[in-house]
Order: C-alpha cells, then sequence, then structure tokens
C-alpha cells in the first residue's frame, strides 16, 4: 500500500504549482552561475573551492561546484519546500479524514510521504546539477576533469564521480528534508516546517562555527555537506563518506521516527 | 450476527470538556439510523471514533465486530462516508480525486470504470474534469456521496449529507439514501434536520451535551411521551370544559381554535364525541396529534437540560 500512496503523492505533487516552484528556482540558481562565468571574462573562478579552478575548463566540474555554494541556504530551502507541506497541507485541506477512512492505514500514508518528500527533494538537486552540467557544458565544453590531486578523469569516468558526489551530497539533504518532514507532522503548518527547517540547518552552521568544537564538526551537519569532496581527494579511503551515511541515517531516522509516533496516535480531529 | 455498529460507554475530553461523556449506540444491519443532536452535542466527535480518526478515552467501538482504532483501515472494510463535511484536494479534479481514493482502496479497473457511473448518479460527470477548488459547497457534498458509493459499502455513515444542498439536492439525497437502503445498505445519518431524518430514518439517536438521552424508533419516542388527541370544535370553550368532566380524558388544553388532550383508552374518547354531540357542539375533526420529531426532540433536550 505505500508504494500506492507513494505514486499518488508524486502526482499530486506534479498537480500544485509550487512544486514547479522548486524546479524553477534550482534551474534558475545553475543557470545563474553559467551566465555570470561566462559573460564576465574576469569573473573571479572560485579557486579556493575544490575544483574551482576546473569550471571554465569543462562543463563538469560547475556542478560540483555549485554544491557548495548550495550548502548553507539553496539546498535546505529547496529540499524542505515539499516536505515541510506534504503533510501540513492535508491538515489545511482537511483531507486526512478522507484518506484515512480509505483502506490504507497510517503506516503506509506516512511512509508513502516520507519517501515522496525524499523523491522531490532528490529531483531538485539532481535538476539542479543537470542544468550546471548542461549550461556550463555548452558554455565552456566537456572535456576531461582535473580533480585535486591533479589526477585527470575521462569525460565518462568524471560523470561517474560527479553522480557519485551527488549521491552522496543527497545524505545531507534528506537529513533536512526528514526535519522538515518532521515539523510538518507536528506543527501541520507548511510554513512553520519551512522556517524551522531553516533554522535547524543554519543552527548547525553556528554550531560549527563555535571555537572548542575541534573534532566534534566532523559529527555534526554541516561536515556532511562536504563529505563528497572526498571522492574527488582521496577516492577509496572512504572515511568522510562513510561517516555521512551512517551519521545522516541517524540524522534521518531520529526525525522520522519521532514522527511517526505522534502521527501515530494523532486524532483526526478538525482536519 | 453482531450489531454493524456497536459502541459502548464511549468517553472523548478535550481538556476539562467532555464532548462525549459515554455514548452507547447499536446499530444493527439493515437500519437507517439518524443520529441526532444540537450542534456541539458530540455527533461529528462519535462519528470520529467509530471511523478510528479519534481515540477515545474510554469505551469501546466495534464496526462489523472490529476496532477501527486498533485496526486501522482494515476495520472499515465495507464502510464508507464523511464526517462534518467531505474534503478533496482542491488542485485535483473530481475524477482524479475519485481515482485518487480507489487507488486507496485497493481498487482495479473496475473500480476506476465505475467512476463516471458514480459522477453522472451525483449529476457531476460534466464537472468531472473541473478541478475540486472551484465546486460549490453542493457538488463536493455530491462528490463527497459518490466517493463513499465508491467503496460499495454495507454501512454509509454520513454527516449532514444535506448541507450545501439546494431544494432538489435535497430531494435527490434522500431519493438516493432510500434507494440505498432498500438496497440492504446500513445508513448511520448525523442530521440536524429533523424532518429529513424523520423522512428516512427507522430508528434514531438523541445525544446531548455528550450524552444520549434516547436511541430507539421514532414510534417509541412519541408512545413515551403519551399520544395526544387533537380536537377542533365548532365551540372550544365549552368542548373543553366536557373534556374536562369526561372521564378517561386529562391533561386538556385550549389550543387556539382546538382543543388538546390524552385519552385512556379509545372508549374515553368515544366518550367524549358523544358527550360533544349532546351537547350541540359540532366536531370538525378529531384524531391523534402525531408529534413531529422536533417536537420530540425539544421536549427531549428540554428535559436534559432542566434535569441538568
Amino acid at each position: 500500500m505505500t508504494a500506492v500512496v507513494y505514486r499518488w503523492e508524486l502526482r499530486k505533487l506534479v498537480a500544485q504549482k509550487r512544486t514547479y516552484a522548486g524546479f524553477l528556482a534550482a534551474a534558475i540558481f545553475a543557470l545563474a552561475f553559467v551566465l555570470v562565468l561566462r559573460l564576465k571574462h574576469n569573473a573571479g573562478v572560485p579557486s579556493d573551492i575544490p575544483l574551482g579552478r576546473e569550471v571554465k575548463h569543462t562543463g563538469l566540474a560547475l556542478p560540483l561546484v555549485l554544491l557548495q555554494f548550495a550548502s548553507i541556504f539553496g539546498a535546505p530551502l529547496i529540499t524542505a519546500l515539499v516536505a515541510s507541506d506534504i503533510f501540513a497541507t492535508e491538515h489545511q485541506n482537511s483531507t486526512l479524514k478522507t484518506v484515512l477512512t480509505r483502506s490504507v492505514g497510517r503506516g503506509s500514508l506516512y511512509a508513502g510521504k516520507a519517501f515522496a518528500a525524499a523523491t522531490y527533494a532528490a529531483a531538485v538537486v539532481v535538476t539542479c546539477g543537470l542544468v550546471a552540467f548542461v549550461g556550463a557544458s555548452i558554455a565552456f565544453g566537456l572535456h576531461p576533469l582535473r580533480d585535486v590531486r591533479g589526477a585527470t578523469h575521462s569525460i565518462a569516468g568524471a560523470f561517474g564521480l560527479v553522480a557519485a558526489g551527488y549521491g552522496v551530497y543527497l545524505l545531507p539533504v534528506f537529513v533536512v528534508c526528514a526535519f522538515s518532514f518532521f515539523l510538518s507532522v507536528v506543527t501541520r503548518n507548511g510554513a512553520a516546517a519551512l522556517v524551522g527547517a531553516l533554522l535547524y540547518a543554519l543552527a548547525f552552521q553556528l554550531v560549527s562555527a563555535l571555537p572548542g568544537i575541534g573534532g566534534g564538526k566532523r559529527y555534526l551537519l554541516p561536515n556532511q555537506w562536504e563529505a563528497w569532496q572526498e571522492l574527488f581527494h582521496a577516492p577509496g579511503h572512504g572515511g568522510a563518506v562513510a561517516r555521512a551515511v551512517w551519521l545522516c541515517s541517524l540524522y534521518i531516522a531520529i526525525p522520522v521516527a519521532a514522527g511517526w509516533l505522534v502521527f501515530r496516535r494523532r486524532d483526526v480531529a478538525g482536519d | 450476527m453482531p450489531p454493524v455498529v456497536e459502541a459502548r460507554g464511549l468517553v472523548k475530553r478535550y481538556g476539562a470538556v467532555a464532548a462525549v461523556a459515554g455514548v452507547d449506540l447499536t446499530v444493527e444491519a439493515g437500519d437507517v439510523y439518524g443520529y441526532l443532536g444540537p450542534n456541539g452535542a458530540g455527533k461529528t466527535t462519535t462519528l470520529r471514533m467509530l471511523l478510528g480518526l479519534v481515540r477515545p478515552d474510554a469505551g469501546t467501538v466495534r464496526v462489523f465486530g472490529r476496532d477501527p482504532v486498533a485496526h486501522g483501515g482494515r476495520a472499515l472494510d465495507g464502510v464508507a462516508g464523511f464526517v462534518e463535511f467531505p474534503a478533496f484536494y482542491p488542485y485535483l479534479t473530481g475524477r482524479k480525486n475519485l481515482e485518487l481514493l480507489a487507488a486507496l482502496d485497493r481498487g482495479g479497473r473496475a473500480e476506476r470504470q465505475r467512476i463516471d457511473g458514480l459522477l453522472d448518479q451525483v449529476g457531476l460527470l460534466d464537472r468531472a474534469g473541473d478541478r475540486v477548488g472551484g465546486y460549490s459547497q453542493g457538488m463536493r457534498q455530491r462528490l463527497g456521496i459518490a466517493a463513499s458509493l465508491l467503496r460499495a459499502p454495507q454501512l454509509l455513515i454520513l454527516d449532514e449529507p444535506a448541507n450545501g444542498l439546494d431544494p432538489a439536492g435535497i430531494r435527490d439525497m434522500r431519493g438516493l439514501i432510500a434507494g440505498l437502503a432498500a438496497q440492504g445498505i446500513t445508513i448511520l445519518y448525523s442530521s440536524h434536520l429533523l424532518a429529513e431524518v424523520e423522512e428516512v430514518c427507522n430508528r434514531v439517536a438523541i445525544v446531548d451535551r455528550g450524552r444520549l438521552v434516547y436511541e430507539g424508533t421514532i414510534e417509541e419516542l412519541r408512545r413515551s411521551f403519551g399520544e395526544r388527541h387533537r380536537l377542533e370544535p365548532s365551540d372550544v370553550g365549552r368542548a373543553a370544559a366536557i373534556a374536562v368532566a369526561t372521564a378517561g380524558i386529562d391533561d386538556v388544553a385550549e389550543d387556539g381554535s382546538a382543543v388538546r388532550f390524552t385519552a385512556a383508552d379509545a372508549a374515553a374518547v368515544e366518550a367524549l364525541s358523544v358527550a360533544l354531540g349532546r351537547a350541540g357542539i359540532g366536531i370538525r375533526s378529531l384524531g391523534i396529534d402525531r408529534a413531529s420529531l422536533e417536537d420530540l426532540f425539544f421536549r427531549l433536550t428540554d428535559q436534559d437540560e432542566a434535569a441538568a
């Protein structure tokens, strides 16, 4: 039944205008970078960012450089857009009572919505990357990519690495998505859930910047946004990526489980 | 065979307020069961508990012998309806909303093929491709009925289904309910439109301030208040005096051009009519004064208020 709910959640997303706002924002964000870099010849190449020096050499670099810029605000905002609303809108439209009086259990409904929110978050991030890739490839050409160590990767190999990098980047994206989803369940208010998710992501940035955090930083969310860079620094070691996998899984599981505990016993009165 | 709906000692509190305070309901198969009460009496909360949407603080609910709180959607097999008002996704069309609900009911192609027929039955086929956000309240009510029938229910729970309907829509709704009842579908009909309930329901429950004040047939309710007679004589004053003097006639009251009274038996009524004839008083009409459900409802709820 979860699969049925999931499919219909996706169809519902397709039917809503706000869904496209996220895709549009992601595409504009990516295209803006391409245009600025293309039009302003003296525009500073972001050399302090891993692979930043490569952005004008191959279309394969910009999608990765974008990730660095998106981490603080853009990615949390866009990915939380739907997750924050996916339960709240059921309350707003009073439709929970409609679906819960059919042959669908609360567990299936909850899981289907969680997967749909995650799918949307992933789709938006991938859209951003694809637009950047296509735009940068048109603007700067498609050539092999030289990584941080100076090793050169063929176009196909580099594309695989970029895809893998996006895969790793999706882990913290899902963390924000899960927290936003949790807030959507608990607050029943899309705006509150969206703002709450942004504050959650920003709070991590602030905590991470505190002095004396030291080695604890690696367990905070900001470090997980950068875990993908390991693929271009020291592929095969897997320390940062592996940590991102288990740590983000934990960060995802806690709000999702907490949201479920709230939802499974919630009275649907006036919803 | 267990009752279709069996609720015992249902209690639901919101803070210090008891929305439902120990309600017992028994709806048998084939009943068209009216559930009545003033606004805030706890009707909708009770229905929410029957549908597993709200957890009772105390008491038990069984629908077809299953507990909707414990078993969730599985307990609602064969049950359809809506509480408060039917709600749909405003950005989807009427047809898409029904397709979604059919999918959530594990419906296949057969159910999807029934959708247009149901939309036609409730008079929405020509608007089926429009988004529900543009529907009037009456149209949403109709769509709610179609959504309920999509489940081919054995028990239909309808909460104020006539809300937002125009007179023709109310007439159609009445006809639809009668037709469904004739097919053997059990109907639990919550409404404040007492005339509607009287017309379509064979049994009623009356709830006031969260407590059940009556459950049974409307006829039993009438009998519990005693049968009153209504006499229209040519001379009201003298006729009332004769009625007071007639053995077996009690509670005589003048009411405009009529005299109302209760009679111990048919012989007392016969004796009164003979006495009126001998006194030269003409009888324009004499019959049983059937209290409307509305009269009975107010007598019950007023009694309850006085007792409180």
